[in-house]
């Protein structure tokens, strides 16, 4: 049989097969939901305006090296000397930035810090976890993110998301993460990124409240029904 | 639907109502008017999620897609493309989200648990199960043009404005897609 009407025939049957459409969200959904907002164009003003409103539990500290061994040395010192520690905060709450971004210099690009990496050497991303929120039944990934990664559908402008634009909804654009449940780990973590060609890298911060019977108040981004928000927290740039 | 018209609706449930394009915004501010023009779309947003969707999440993939639809309507731009066009498009996302996220917890137990209602007791139950295995495993541009074409049941100039793309790639690409299922088929006829 000729394959199109095949196709043409099994696409009816199926269509004839399905029971009555799904229902829309009712107005009071609709009524509920977050009033438009005026975004930026760009990641960068994006990422902004996620400086001014941080979220939820942790902090992400950010450490570059150039070699693994040049890490952890890097990485004790830091802790020796917490002044000269390069971090983002995710405060506990909106408008409670947990860093002063102004000590940190021109090191900075859109108010997040920016770490050097090398091609083909582990850039190690230091993960804290905030030990004074263990209320917050949160989970979080952080992602190192192949360089011009969007946030995904839902939690930035969908005009973004042209034909072939990188978003973190493709898992394929991940290029290194790690997953914690900040209720049972309160330790530090570390996530090795190996870049394989210079670009550069953000470091994404995706929270997910799905298991909270109140989720938090998110105010970085647009947090979905389930409770995610997704932030860049910083650069990794590989020249 | 072309350009400068605001055309909702597509398919045999669907009507078409028509203004201009710069009374599309206005009117979509309405809340009673943006449900209405949702209602009118349903069924091929639910052909849509079933399709694209993780089994048993369409339901939540439309009210996710038609609350950012809500939440972003001041972004649809009549001129770019119908509303059902821009709203299928947000709901693709949406779907790819979900399955990105279902996968990334374990939990996808694949497409095919989704065609269930194909019934292996006939003939042409078995025959489609079997186009559905086909379809499953092509690239992902191919798929999505099947689906949406000969599945969703949608005119290939949409199909074309919904990835961007010309109508001339569309009609190449379901080309190709046949050619490679037709390839398939005969391959596993001979085995």
């Amino acid at each position: 049989m000729d394959i199109d009407r095949r196709l043409h025939e099994a696409g009816q049957r199926w269509r004839e097969s399905q029971g009555p459409a799904l229902q829309p969200p009712s107005p009071a959904s609709l009524r509920q939901a977050a009033p438009p907002r005026l975004w930026r164009k760009g990641l960068a003003a994006m990422a902004a305006a996620a400086a001014v409103a941080a979220i939820i539990f942790g902090f992400v500290t950010l450490h570059g090296a150039t070699t693994a061994s040049e890490a952890i040395r890097n990485l004790r010192a830091r802790q020796a000397n917490p002044t000269d520690a390069r971090h983002v905060g995710l405060g506990p709450g909106c408008g409670i930035p947990a860093v002063d971004m102004a000590a940190l210099g021109s090191d900075l690009r859109a108010g997040k810090p920016v770490i050097p990496g090398v091609v083909g050497q582990p850039t190690i991303v230091h993960v804290n976890i905030d030990p004074d929120r263990p209320q917050l039944k949160t989970t979080a990934t952080v992602i190192v993110a192949a360089p011009g990664t969007l946030p995904g559908h839902g939690f930035s402008n969908p005009s973004q998301h042209a034909p072939g634009s990188l978003t973190l909804d493709d898992s394929g654009n991940w290029k290194a993460s790690l997953d914690i449940a900040a209720q049972t780990q309160k330790s530090t973590q570390n996530l090795t990124f190996v870049p394989k060609v210079p670009g550069l890298y953000p470091v994404y911060v995706i929270e997910h409240a799905t298991s909270t019977a109140t989720p938090p108040t998110f105010c970085g981004g647009i947090p979905d029904k389930g409770g995610d928000a997704q932030n860049v927290v910083g650069w990794i740039q590989v020249p | 639907m072309g350009n400068g018209q605001w055309a909702m609706g597509c398919g045999a449930s669907g009507g078409v109502m028509s203004s201009t394009a710069q009374d599309a915004p206005k009117r979509l501010s309405s809340m009673e008017a943006f449900s209405a023009e949702l209602d009118r779309i349903m069924p091929v947003l639910t052909r849509v999620a079933r399709r694209f969707a993780p089994l048993g999440d369409a339901d939540d993939v439309i009210q996710e897609a038609c609350l950012a639809a809500w939440r972003y309507r001041h972004r649809f731009d009549p001129e770019q493309g119908s509303f059902q066009t821009w709203i299928v498009k947000i709901l693709l996302n949406e779907s790819y989200k979900t399955v990105g996220r279902r996968r990334r917890n374990g939990l996808l137990l694949g497409r095919l648990a989704d065609r269930s209602h194909l019934s292996t007791e006939t003939p042409s139950g078995s025959s489609d199960r079997q186009l559905e295995t086909l379809i499953a495993g092509l690239p992902r541009r191919q798929r999505e043009v099947i689906e949406l074409y000969y599945f969703v049941d949608l005119p290939v100039q949409q199909v074309a404005d919904l990835l961007g793309v010309s109508s001339g790639t569309v009609k190449s690409t379901l080309a190709g897609a046949r050619r490679r299922i037709q390839f398939r088929l005969a391959g596993e006829e001979t085995n």
